[in-house]
């Protein structure tokens, strides 16, 4: 981290602003009697700022909050840290204003998050106090969600609590936690994808007039839930329709003590391929995998490509060569280098010189690769390459014919 | 002269009573780094007190040169090297004798000696070399 040897008047400002900033976040009626202390210390705070010492500036400012989710969730962040300018102060000033102009946002938004958060707060409480809930068997993956979101919140607060401060948080244990919870939050999200629609239906079974009903839904067939592209046809109107879903159920229920078990369709899964189907997408995929072999291919390839190349003698690198990866394992491990016998260096001259035949060496090579190519994964489809050429022959040996008929003439 | 060992694939072997390792050697702008050279910089490495315990062999360069690999054992004391280890590696760093004289003398030696027994096959040694 470069420090910075900041003049006292810029630093007045900074700090000043920042404590500013921070009382006017406190100023809420829950948290009035936390102000008393940090005002009374932020006056003679000012006064103890030595200027001598150098300040050591963060290295990340609190990102644009029009990033931020409302849930309090970081997507970006900007970096500061290289301000090594002979015009420190100049470019201080400027960004000291970015800075106080994004703190006010920052102290509006979270002050909309509170009041989110407390309505929300209040009415779940309300419901809870009067129906007794039992939180233990809801579906836990929602509530590992809530509990993670609400510690990467909190972290983050102390992580922006630190750098108002100006304390450095290099080695702390709370960014590889922060990660961690990240990297959960990610997981989460195709997971809730794929659940959305079980949770909806549930919800909605859940706020149903004839509670009963529902219960006997959950019960006898969790394949109840499964989608229903009916529901896409008629409209909104017949899909909010609890009774419709009742009863399509009741009728199921019925079928269902009757015949075999089947397992629930809840997820969506692609259709199994018949015989077909498979053979042709095999054939398919041979063709390309041998055409990619083709040492002609792979020169175009390479011409074509901006990856930095391997050196290779017909498809293999020489570098990774897979025929000596056994004989350099066995040197390593027992410590003594192997003689290169008469048999295996006619063994690599082979394989050398079978590698280099298959490069093209006359123009037939090239019609014949071509021609395979073609046949192998023309955009219209099979056979018509072939019957192109047949048609381009015939032609041709009908100018031949006439021609010739004509030079016998003429 | 930059050279730069790196050591690979370290190993205590407490059987024998060594250290054993592969050498990575980087030198470019020169040909391959000689064994006597690769021997000083290993015991200022690992603190060996006689660079005799310290063998160092198979080395290969890699294409296109500046790298070379190979092998080095460190030994604990002396008497270990002197049992483990292969004569020709032994007379490379002067712990061992070649032997003197051709094959086909030293054989005909040994088979002369065959025919006596005890004290006398020294004087025979003896008779025999001159």
């Amino acid at each position: 981290l470069p420090s910075l040897r900041l003049s006292p008047a810029s630093l007045c400002l900074l700090t000043m602003g920042v404590r500013k900033r921070r009382n006017k976040k406190k100023s809420d009626p829950s948290t009035k009697q936390s102000t008393a202390d940090p005002e009374a210390a932020s006056a003679p705070a000012i006064n103890k700022t030595p200027v001598s010492s150098p300040v050591k500036p963060c290295d990340t400012l609190p990102s644009d909050d029009s990033n931020k989710d409302l849930d309090g969730k970081r997507t970006t962040r900007k970096g500061l840290g290289h301000l090594l300018d002979p015009t420190e102060e100049t470019l201080i000033g400027k960004d000291a204003k970015e800075l106080m102009g994004i703190l006010d946002t920052y102290t509006t938004k979270i002050n909309l998050v509170e009041e989110q958060v407390k309505t929300g707060i209040k009415q779940v409480l309300e419901q809870g106090r009067d129906e007794n809930i039992n939180l233990n068997s809801g579906i836990s993956l929602l509530e590992i969600k809530y509990q993670v979101m609400l510690s990467y919140c909190v972290r983050i607060c102390f992580y922006l609590l630190n750098k108002l401060t100006g304390k450095s948080i290099k080695n702390h244990k709370i960014i590889d936690q922060q990660a961690t919870l990240r990297v959960v939050l990610e997981k989460l999200r195709p997971i809730n994808k794929k659940i959305k629609y079980q949770v909806s239906q549930l919800l909605r079974t859940a706020t149903m007039d004839n509670p009963q009903d529902g219960q006997a839904k959950l019960a006898t067939n969790p394949g109840s839930f499964k989608p229903n592209p009916t529901n896409l046809l008629k409209g909104s109107e017949l899909a909010d329709d609890s009774g419709e879903g009742i009863h399509s159920t009741q009728t199921e229920t019925q079928t269902q003590t009757d015949a075999i078990y089947k397992p629930p369709k809840v997820i969506p899964m692609e259709a199994p391929m018949d015989k077909k189907e498979k053979r042709h997408m095999k054939k398919q995929q041979n063709l390309i995998k041998k055409a990619n072999r083709n040492p002609l291919i792979q020169a175009m390839k390479e011409e074509l490509s901006e990856a930095p190349s391997n050196i290779t003698i017909g498809g293999h690198s020489i570098l990774n060569d897979p025929h000596n990866k056994d004989r350099e394992a066995y040197e390593e491990k027992n410590f003594k280098r192997l003689q290169v016998t008469k048999k295996d260096k006619l063994l690599a001259k082979k394989r050398r010189e079978d590698a280099n035949k298959g490069v093209l060496d006359s123009l037939a090579d090239l019609d014949r690769i071509t021609t395979a190519l073609a046949k192998a994964g023309g955009p219209e489809g099979k056979d018509k390459s072939g019957r192109d050429d047949l048609a381009a022959l015939r032609r041709e040996k009908a100018i031949r014919s006439m021609e010739g008929a004509g030079a016998g003439f003429g | 002269m930059p050279r730069r060992p790196c050591v690979c694939k370290f190993m205590q072997n407490r059987l024998l009573n060594r250290k054993q390792m592969i050498l990575d050697v980087l030198h470019p702008g020169r040909g391959p780094v000689p064994r006597k050279e690769l021997r000083d910089i290993l015991c200022k490495k690992f603190g060996v007190k006689n660079n005799k315990c310290v063998f160092v062999f198979g080395f290969k360069t890699a294409f296109g040169g500046a790298r070379s690999t190979g092998f080095a054992l460190i030994y604990d004391t002396l008497n270990d090297a002197l049992n483990v280890e292969p004569k020709y590696r032994l007379i490379r760093n002067e712990l061992g004798k070649k032997a003197t004289g051709s094959r086909k003398s030293r054989k005909e030696l040994k088979n002369k000696k065959k025919k006596f027994r005890g004290i006398k096959k020294a004087k025979v040694g003896a008779a025999g070399g001159g």
